[in-house]
């Protein structure tokens, strides 16, 4: 490739840079579009099976159906109790638990960031070791003091806990993004006499937005999707979410795989929406809080 | 940041003014502080003292301390180093594999065009989905397409090949992740760093090493760090695909089997700390580099 | 902005609480913990459960509300149950054979059901009754069994002119037969540790139950005999390998259940080795079409005598004294045993433990309720004691690396042959038994 670019220099050199040019963005888009087609793979097996009839049993498992159908998506929405209940406690469990760690790590952040006492830094080591304790080693802890609480299978304890094992990450993302935040506009305001509750609020919290909104998104995909706190936690039906609804789908002894994958798809979408929605905002949040942090 | 410090520690006559201040910090990090320590940090020291004791299953109260014999049983233990060894061949890929993916593909995306935000958009996809239904699809990748066109046998029935079946499922996933972070990193740089460099005749590989890699070493620390933890901590990968092969059994899931599932809990709470010790090193260590690393380049 | 936010935020959380302060209504919940995760036992067991809320209100003017929790038996349904005991958070109805929870009954958390009434009058065998005992006394109901043996494609059979084997010879001929038409003998689900397991059990289970091992495994938990003592062992793997043969499909070792199914449907492969519970699976998958499917027990030898029928109670159901409502949850369990049998039967393509037939009662069905009351029977209740699951958890990993090893032809933990499996085998029950030394 090098010698074949390396002769294409060579063969006119008025306009060999524009050549040039033109050729590496041709290779650029070809190879993304081939890197697309790979990272797509599994999304197209997902959508064959979603969209292939039930009791369709064909003898090429690559191909896409003959007779495709909505049946899938319609059973699983309608047929399917668990779907519309599931839907209901993620995005009740959802919604508060982001709300709350954008609320109480964009607080702590502030602080962490502006003062670096040794207080300061054992207070920040602390909560930042959450990330690196395995799950495993304080779930039965965790879940026999949520009981004694009357915390199990209710939205309360999930969103409660959720939160608190999110802080971790979250944290680490938004002082690193604080500590890019000059500091003069909240020193002006404390001469003028905010109270820092009032300055937090008028000053410092609307400059955070770009790595809020970030958090908001990624931590919304984290609990969205959260299965191992769920399984534990949420034992009732009526308080499963949707992971916990689609996994007895995915069982080794199901029959119904096309309505696993149609279930599948209709749990991503909302995610995407939210995604798609904000990406402008999510590039600019990412690289403050974790390339600094 | 340092004057700050110096000042609340020079002496012991705190002005009024800096009492109040730390007061009120305190009420900004109780919250989060309180959260933290109800659902990680108490549950976390709880669990520390069973890993001195005999306690087998969950369900009895029955048990005595047996001082340091778990850990003794399980530092010598074949199958435990195992699972640290199957722990850190996937930790070690799969950092190589997400971080050298999202690398790559932040450096075919760096510039806004619509067409490189859409994908962006399919790069980060797969990022939105859970592991234990990515786990699923991709066994009928490897099933359906992939033993379909080669012939061959599934990577994630074979014992040899099962781990890099999981990086593979585990970078697909995660590569979103890194690549937004390398995006963020690289459109930080300015332009006219480049601009110069190529008015001084720096051509595309000396450009890239004497101007993108220093500047986005921070990323490659954030992104590091993650992955390592992710890595170290995998759980619901092979829970998934691996529950009858040892070869993909990590240690999160020798934990969780034997507190859960095979009658072992103190067991499994002293491999639990062991885990946690080394996470806790391991982080220190690489992120120490990473930062030596940063202030070299 | 941030008034907006508290409002959204005051009123999410109001929201999540509701659902809470609504459960609080008199009525009596009765929670059940279970692995049932195929829709259509699940929903047998709902139907039931509906009938009997009704016929409590009937008769005792009381609600009665069920509250399922399933979740699968591989994976999650053991440390689910574990936890919840741990944390006395309480299921009335627990399911399982009370030989895998022997914990639970130590601390005294299965009702002592020994000489129930109901259980009495169902007539059942010493074989049924083991699996639902521990040390002689009755720990659960019993509601169905299982067996495991050959499905394999009728009409396949009929165009190849091929017959149902009676002896190993006959079925290893069907297997290069079918080969040789260029249609895989077996569709294999190796990824499932149930499949390794049920390859087994036609031997081990038989042998050693007819050499009076009553001991098996408790033996070999207790590490006072090892897997080399038992020559069935050894036999029972030769016996699968001989079956697996050099037709094994590449996609044996990464199927799973369903996998397995939608091959064998499709005509891709002409048997498939599979337990009882998978009736139903297939009656699904064939519905509307021209697919006719047989049954018969694996022969293992040549001797051409009838195989002996596997006996396993598959639905069993513990009743938890210390939960909130086990006279109601044991009444429930005793109107399912004695009115609903033919109902659930026909449900969940399952045969009834007490044999209980209705019109629509499948061929198939029939023929098991009939085998296994001729009494050529080996029930896994005839052992003494059964497996844990982390002995079942030991042994399954070894018969996967075995199995993996025969179709790929590659060495799986160092396991090549039957020798060595045996020997990985061995290696890991011993790691079990050091571990519960400590």
């Amino acid at each position: 490739m090098y010698n074949y670019l390396k002769r294409k220099f060579s063969y006119s050199h008025k306009s060999a840079g524009q050549r040039y040019f033109a050729l590496k963005e041709i290779i650029r888009t070809l190879s993304t579009l081939l890197l697309i087609c790979i990272v797509l793979l599994p999304f197209y097996v997902a959508i064959l099976y979603a969209f292939k009839p039930v009791y369709e049993i064909s003898a090429n498992r690559l191909a896409f159906t003959q007779s495709p159908t909505l049946t899938n998506f319609y059973e699983v929405i309608f047929e399917n109790k668990q779907f519309i209940s599931g839907f209901k406690n993620t995005v009740l469990n959802t919604i508060p638990t982001v709300l709350i760690l954008v609320v109480t790590t964009s607080m702590s952040s502030w602080v962490l960031a502006r003062f670096n006492t040794r207080f300061y830094s054992l207070m920040y080591s602390i909560m930042t070791v959450g990330l690196l304790i395995p799950f495993q080693c304080y779930i039965l802890p965790l879940y026999v003091n949520f009981f004694k609480l009357g915390l199990v299978s209710n939205n309360i304890g999930f969103i409660i806990a959720r939160s608190g094992l999110q802080i971790s990450i979250s944290l680490v993302a938004v002082t690193g993004f604080v500590k890019t935040v000059p500091r003069e506009l909240e020193e002006a305001s404390s001469i003028d006499g905010c109270s820092r509750f009032a300055t937090f609020w008028k000053i410092v919290f609307p400059l955070m937005t770009p790595i809020n909104i970030t958090q908001l998104v990624l931590n919304t995909v984290f609990v969205w999707n959260d299965y191992s706190t769920a399984i534990i936690l949420l034992r009732s039906k009526e308080s499963q979410t949707l992971t916990l609804a689609q996994i007895t789908y995915f069982n080794e002894n199901t029959t119904l795989l096309n309505h696993a994958f149609a279930f599948f798809i209709l749990a991503m979408f909302p995610i995407l929406v939210l995604y798609l929605s904000l990406q402008k905002y999510i590039v600019s949040g990412i690289t403050a809080g974790a390339v600094k942090g | 940041m340092r004057q700050m410090s110096a000042k609340t520690n020079r002496s012991r006559s705190v002005s009024r003014l800096t009492k109040k201040i730390h007061i009120g910090n305190i009420m900004f990090l109780l919250p989060t502080f309180i959260l933290f320590t109800f659902v990680v940090l108490a549950p976390f020291i709880q669990g520390i003292p069973y890993s001195f004791t005999n306690w087998k299953s969950i369900v009895s109260t029955n048990y005595s301390f047996n001082k340091l014999a778990n850990y003794e049983y399980l530092l010598k233990n074949k199958y435990f180093l195992m699972s640290l060894g199957v722990t850190f061949k996937f930790t070690i890929l799969f950092i190589l594999s997400s971080n050298i993916m999202g690398f790559f593909l932040a450096l075919l995306l760096r510039q806004t065009s619509r067409f490189n935000n859409f994908s962006r958009t399919v790069f980060f996809l797969p990022f939105t989905v859970s592991v234990t239904a990515a786990a699923i699809v991709w066994s009928y990748v490897f099933t359906d397409i992939y033993g379909t066109i080669t012939g061959l046998v599934s990577p994630l029935g074979l014992e040899s090949q099962i781990v890099y079946a999981m990086v593979i499922i585990a970078s697909w996933r995660d590569m979103g992740y890194t690549m937004l972070i390398y995006i963020a990193a690289m459109q930080t740089i300015p332009k006219d760093f480049y601009e110069a460099a190529s008015i001084e005749g720096a051509n595309a590989f000396q450009q890239f090493r004497r101007i993108t890699l220093p500047m986005i070493v921070p990323a490659f620390t954030a992104n590091i760090t993650i992955t390592l933890a992710w890595g170290l901590r995998t759980f619901d990968l092979p829970m998934v695909v691996s529950t009858t092969k040892r070869a993909g059994q990590t240690t999160a899931v020798y934990v969780y089997q034997s507190i859960f599932a095979n009658n072992n809990a103190g067991l499994g709470q002293a491999a639990a700390i062991i885990l946690t010790i080394i996470l806790v090193v391991l982080t220190q260590i690489v992120s120490y580099t990473l930062r030596r690393i940063e202030v070299e380049l | 902005m941030k008034r907006v936010l508290a409002t959204i935020l005051s009123l999410v959380i109001l929201i999540g609480v509701l659902p809470i302060v609504q459960a609080e209504s008199e009525t009596i919940t009765v929670r059940t913990i279970h692995y049932m995760v195929e829709g259509e036992k699940a929903a047998g067991m709902e139907t039931i459960q509906k009938l009997f809320s009704e016929k409590i209100l009937e008769e005792e003017g009381k609600v009665i509300k069920f509250e399922n929790s399933a979740y699968s038996q591989g994976t999650d349904y053991w440390p689910q149950l574990n936890s919840s005991i741990n944390a006395s958070d309480f299921y009335d109805i627990m399911m399982g054979n009370p030989g895998l929870y022997t914990d639970l009954i130590k601390e005294g958390y299965v009702k002592d059901l020994t000489g129930n009434e109901v259980i009495k009058n169902l007539g059942l065998t010493s074989g049924d009754m083991g699996d639902v005992s521990y040390e002689g006394k009755w720990y659960a109901y019993p509601v169905d069994f299982k067996s495991w043996g050959v499905f394999y494609n009728v009409k396949m059979f009929e165009e190849l002119g091929i017959d149902v084997p009676k002896t190993e010879s006959e079925l290893l001929a069907i297997c290069e037969k079918l080969q040789e038409n260029n249609i895989s003998p077996w569709a294999e689900w190796y990824a499932d540790g149930a499949s390794v397991d049920i390859n087994m059990r036609t031997v081990l289970w038989t042998k050693a139950l007819a050499n009076g091992d009553k001991d098996l495994f408790k033996d070999l938990m207790s590490g006072d005999k090892t897997v080399h003592d038992y020559p069935y062992m050894k036999e029972a793997l030769e016996t699968w390998a001989r079956r697996i043969g050099n037709w094994a499909r590449p996609d044996a070792v990464s199927n799973k259940q369903t996998d397995a199914n939608e091959i064998f449907v499709s005509g891709k492969a002409g048997m498939l080795y599979q337990g009882t519970w998978n009736i139903g699976s297939i009656e699904g998958l064939i519905k509307d079409k021209e697919f006719e499917y047989g049954f018969f027990l694996c022969p293992t030898d040549d001797s051409g005598q009838d195989p002996v029928l596997n006996v396993q109670v598959d639905q069993a159901f513990m009743i938890n004294p210390k939960a909130n409502n086990p006279d109601y949850a044991s009444k429930f369990m005793e109107f399912w045993l004695t009115d609903c049998m033919g109902l659930w039967s026909d449900a969940s393509f399952q045969p009834g433990i007490t044999g209980a037939k209705t019109e629509n009662t499948p061929p198939l069905l029939l023929a098991l309720l009939e085998a296994k009351a001729s009494g050529n029977t080996a029930c896994y209740g005839d052992f003494t004691v059964p497996f844990t699951s982390a002995f079942t958890s030991a042994y399954r990993t070894a018969l996967t690396a075995f199995a993996a090893s025969i179709v790929t032809g590659e060495t799986q933990s160092g396991v090549n042959s039957v020798e060595t499996c045996l020997d990985y085998m061995q290696e890991l029950f011993d790691e079990e038994i050091a571990k519960a030394a400590l």
